[in-house]
């Protein structure tokens, strides 16, 4: 029976460079978990995630040729996922918003222990929060780990953009945080 | 202590590099809808490649009983569709014959070597290819191989009656259409051959059993008598006086295709 049979990653991906299309159901199954992930942080919501995810999974498989084994499996799809979520964004948004030269927050002051409290979904609904543009540098330098320079090719957007969205995505974050933290301080007095 | 953006950083990339959700019911047909889009989808490539060889088989089938129609009077063609049955097996006796008489082996021989036999029905699957089958017209390289059997061919053609079935005359097996380019048929795969069956009614008709094997078809209706144990062998060949080879019948699973000669 088709379904019993486990495969490998190898396997599935053999069969998906065939076009089979009960392997490519398997590998879909395998890998949507993590993809929606990756997907959501450069999202606004969950919805606008399954889109990307979407997007992201039509462009694997119709590139799957292109995998020739070298490198991570996972990482080549990841990267995937990743151009999806900015093209994405190309399309939907007229403007990735650049750093704005006026209003500078001031450097807001946040402990550790108060990032390390926050757990993953409220992590990942703060990084929702972000305007578009700060979300992806921030995504692309502290998560995927990228240069400016690097960020700077996928972007379209100078080094120094890509530095400067970056710091104002951490202030930002770390503003709200520090309002979590003060709510929290309020309650337990 | 304002930690380091380093530090920062890692506490949120600690948390949602590994961050997991579970998509909705609509994710997947979406993509699905959109590969198919895209390209014909190769899950049925298999059924493709049975479907083609299904329609091959029949156009080669109604080709040829067309053909023998002008090679002999205007005979009544009839087609009888059976059931698919577990029929289809019947050709893969093939290689379970164990030759052990010497012509037996001879026939074995030519049955797994194509260089001097016309493809003979070998099925690994119950999958019938069809193999391109020409209009024989016997020209001098057939000749050729026909003489080389011939010695043995006597021995052979008198053996018949030993492996007959019982309505398997002669005259009423079909000889194969086959091409008669040997050379040409050398390098190809062993695939099903398409038989035309005569009608094999009991019909009273004289007899001519010639002796030796005179054209293609009768090579290959020898061959096929010894393996298809049937009434309506896979496939046979007019049993003509000229020396063209006609098929004018075919049994294998769900076609039956019988050719009513009622030459004399």
């Amino acid at each position: 029976m088709f379904l019993e049979h486990k495969y490998t990653i190898d396997e599935l991906i053999k069969r998906c460079k065939a076009g089979e299309r009960k392997a490519q159901e398997l590998l879909y199954k395998q890998l949507t978990s993590k993809m929606l992930g990756v997907c959501m942080r450069y999202a606004t919501d969950k919805m606008e995630a399954e889109d990307m995810l979407q997007n992201g999974f039509i462009r694997m498989f119709q590139k799957m040729n292109d995998y020739r084994g070298e490198g991570s499996f996972e990482g080549w799809v990841r990267r995937i996922m990743i151009h999806s979520s900015i093209e994405y964004y190309r399309k939907h948004h007229k403007l990735l918003q650049l750093a704005e030269n006026g209003n500078l927050p001031d450097e807001i002051a946040v402990s550790p222990n108060a990032v390390a409290r926050l757990d993953a979904k409220d992590m990942m609904a703060l990084v929702q929060r972000l305007s578009p543009g700060y979300r992806m540098v921030f995504n692309l330098y502290a998560i995927e780990g990228y240069s400016h320079k690097e960020i700077g090719e996928i972007m379209g957007i100078s080094e120094g953009a890509s530095k400067s969205q970056l710091s104002r995505a951490r202030s930002i974050l770390k503003g709200l945080i520090a309002n979590i933290e003060g709510k929290r301080y309020e309650y337990a007095g | 202590m304002n930690m380091q953006d380093n530090e920062f950083d890692d506490l949120f990339r600690n948390k949602l590099d590994n961050f997991e959700a579970e998509p909705t019911g609509k994710v997947w047909p979406g993509i699905h809808s959109e590969l198919n889009k895209n390209d014909t989808g190769k899950r049925g490539f298999f059924i493709l490649k049975i479907a083609a060889s299904i329609v091959v088989l029949l156009a080669a089938g109604l080709l040829f009983i067309p053909k023998s129609h002008q090679d002999q009077q205007q005979k009544p063609n009839k087609i009888v569709k059976s059931n698919p049955k577990a029929e289809v097996t019947k050709p893969e006796q093939a290689p379970v014959v164990t030759p052990v008489t010497k012509d037996e082996q001879l026939v074995a021989a030519m049955v797994q070597h194509n260089h001097t036999v016309p493809l003979l029905v070998v099925n690994k699957r119950n999958v019938v290819k069809e193999r391109s089958v020409k209009n024989a017209t016997i020209n001098n390289n057939q000749q050729e191989t026909i003489a080389k059997i011939e010695p043995t061919a006597p021995v052979i053609a008198s053996q018949k009656p030993d492996v007959k079935v019982p309505s398997a005359t002669p005259d009423t097996t079909a000889h194969l259409i086959a091409k008669a380019d040997v050379p040409d048929i050398a390098p190809a795969k062993v695939k099903p051959i398409i038989i035309a069956q005569a009608p094999v009614n009991n019909t009273p008709k004289t007899v001519v059993k010639r002796r030796g094997i005179h054209n293609f078809g009768e090579l290959v209706n020898l061959v096929v008598a010894k393996v298809d144990k049937r009434k309506d062998k896979a496939i046979e060949f007019s049993d003509s006086d000229d020396d063209d080879s006609s098929v004018t019948g075919i049994n294998i699973g769900p076609f039956k295709i019988k050719k009513e000669n009622n030459k004399d």
